[in-house]
């Protein structure tokens, strides 16, 4: 059954996804079946909220229409949560194993350096994948629950966009503990990049000076306009999956040649 | 002796740790079919020269070759031919022993179940209990089963039996034994004379990075040091024994006498026949007074 690397990560780790897909879904129904109360409720109250607001909140248009909600009320604000899933995720697969000394058991086995990094990888991107369509699948019931309908493609393209911008945060923390092998070090880096990036790009909306740094902001890049209302940007999807390749690429480079200690 | 016939040759390897000392210019050859002891006290160097072996830390300076293979260019043949244990094994907590090993065997290529059912059972060890429920003593069985489940041509063990009770760690010796007949060969590191002078045909020891010391475990027994303690009235005895030639460390109670000895057993035996002896124990002196007879010797 636990034929390789890949497998055997997936098979470690069935519980927490399960569990952590188990929850999500549950969030996303709970949100989405609140659609029709809210878009009377918020739209309302919205209507007077200043412009600087609106890239908090969003405006009533936002609410007025399934795609805008769904946009707002999931993709943008559970987005946080695969991130802080997929930090954790991926710094404990290399640097945590390293800590706890498993992947010293694993390094003396003949296998190359560059495969035992990938696998990992591998494993770790499917089961954000996982993670990723499962509020997909959450937005499907809860559409299903209040008779509602909702691009089908449209609603891929904003999961995979979800994919691709937690991807990059999570391949930070990946990078950054294959190359330190500490685990605190590339969790706390990454989540303070991600940190700083979604409050630059959640702000540049509003403060016009933060619009050149907004560039390099990942966060940028992901569900602006909303997706599901104004369908999918794969120009921007092309710059977070090759900031992510970079950033991996240089990881594997360093801990293809660097020092293992065994603990 | 070919290249093809050592296992192991280390040649002027120094690892440095930045400020911290790593070792320093180790130089050790190994035959094929020889086990061979690698000694000394925590923090000597022992751990670093065998992650230098198995590629999980590169030398500073210096070469390592493995049956003829370069331990980095050559790396994934060396740990094909190579079993490791590490002095603190780790493996998956979540994982069997079974679905562990079993795992090793299929990144190998190959998974002999009855030949782990074999160890097992030699081993005492259950295959059938998670990781994280087991004790030291079950970890390290688990770890000794994955060094040998492939038949390695060499076995590399950190401390291989600590942890384990007498009875395993006789199974375990047995096994090094018999593998050794057909020609396999072992390198065992350890900070206890004990556990490899029962097994091994010649050992290092290392002291502070610097190998202080090669020699064949006959000799090392035959100089060794022996803690004595002699449970005795008789003054005539106490009187004997501190003017034996090699008696160091001497103190007299009045009904004990105890000192280190680093001279002929056969004088000390005589010296005790002649008087008479309630009760005596001889033991092998600790590992570092070894190392100081042979560090002092060294330095003379």
């Amino acid at each position: 059954m636990i034929k390789n690397t890949i497998t055997k990560t997936l098979y470690i780790k069935r519980w927490m996804l399960l569990s952590w897909c188990l929850g999500i879904v549950a969030l996303v129904v709970f949100t989405m079946v609140f659609y029709p109360t809210m878009s009377k409720t918020l739209g309302q109250s919205l209507k007077d909220v200043p412009d600087s607001l609106k890239s908090f909140v969003g405006d009533s248009a936002t609410y007025s229409t399934i795609a805008g909600y769904a946009d707002l009320q999931v993709f943008a604000q559970l987005v946080t949560m695969t991130l802080i899933f997929g930090i954790i995720l991926f710094t404990g697969l290399i640097a945590g194993e390293e800590a706890d000394g498993t992947l010293q058991s694993l390094l003396v086995q003949p296998l190359k350096r560059s495969r035992i990094y990938f696998e990992k990888l591998i494993a770790a991107i499917t089961m954000l994948g996982i993670s990723c369509l499962s509020i997909s699948f959450g937005v499907a019931v809860g559409l299903m629950i209040i008779n509602e309908g909702l691009n089908a493609g449209r609603l891929l393209a904003a999961t995979f966009a979800t994919l691709l911008v937690s991807l990059v945060f999570s391949s930070i923390g990946f990078a950054i503990g294959a190359i330190t092998g500490k685990r605190g070090l590339a969790g706390g880096l990454a989540g303070a990049l991600a940190f700083t990036s979604l409050l630059i790009s959640t702000l540049a909306v509003s403060i016009s000076s933060l619009r050149t740094v907004d560039k390099l902001s990942p966060f940028h890049y992901f569900n602006k306009p909303g997706i599901l209302q104004y369908g999918p940007h794969w120009d921007d999807m092309v710059v977070l999956a090759g900031i992510s390749i970079v950033i991996l690429v240089i990881g594997a480079i360093v801990f293809i040649k660097r020092d293992v200690y065994q603990p | 002796m070919t290249e093809a016939k050592t296992a192991i040759n280390l040649r002027g390897v120094t690892k440095n740790y930045g400020t911290k000392r790593g070792i320093t210019d180790v130089s050790l050859s190994v035959k094929a079919g020889e086990i061979f002891g690698f000694l000394g006290p925590n923090g000597a160097g022992k751990t670093t020269t065998i992650s230098l072996m198995i590629d999980l830390i590169r030398p500073s300076k210096g070469k390592i070759s493995i049956f003829g293979f370069d331990s980095i260019d050559d790396s994934l043949e060396i740990r094909r031919r190579v079993g490791f244990l590490a002095g603190d094994i780790a493996l998956d907590k979540g994982l069997t022993g079974w679905q562990q090993l079993e795992y090793f065997g299929n990144i190998r290529g190959s998974f002999n179940k009855k030949y782990v059912k074999e160890l097992a059972s030699r081993l005492d060890c259950n295959l059938n209990r998670k990781f994280k429920t087991l004790s030291r003593g079950n970890k390290q069985k688990v770890g000794l089963i994955a060094a040998l489940m492939h038949d390695p041509d060499l076995l590399i063990l950190d401390e291989p039996t600590s942890g384990l009770d007498p009875l395993v760690q006789s199974s375990f010796n047995k096994i090094v034994l018999e593998r050794q007949k057909l020609g396999k060969t072992a390198f065992i590191s350890s900070h206890m004379l004990s556990e490899v002078q029962e097994i091994c045909d010649k050992a290092a020891f290392i002291r502070e990075g610097k190998i202080i010391a090669i020699k064949s475990l006959s000799e090392i027994a035959k100089k060794s040091p022996k803690q004595i303690q002699l449970f005795s009235h008789d003054k005539a005895l106490a009187l004997a024994v501190k003017k034996l030639s090699g008696v160091k460390n001497y103190s007299y109670s009045g009904s004990s006498i105890t000192c280190t000895y680093m001279g002929n057993v056969n004088l000390l035996l005589n010296i005790i026949n002649k008087h008479h002896l309630d009760n005596v124990t001889i033991q092998d002196a600790d590992l570092e007074t070894v190392f100081m007879k042979y560090y002092e010797g060294r330095n003379d």
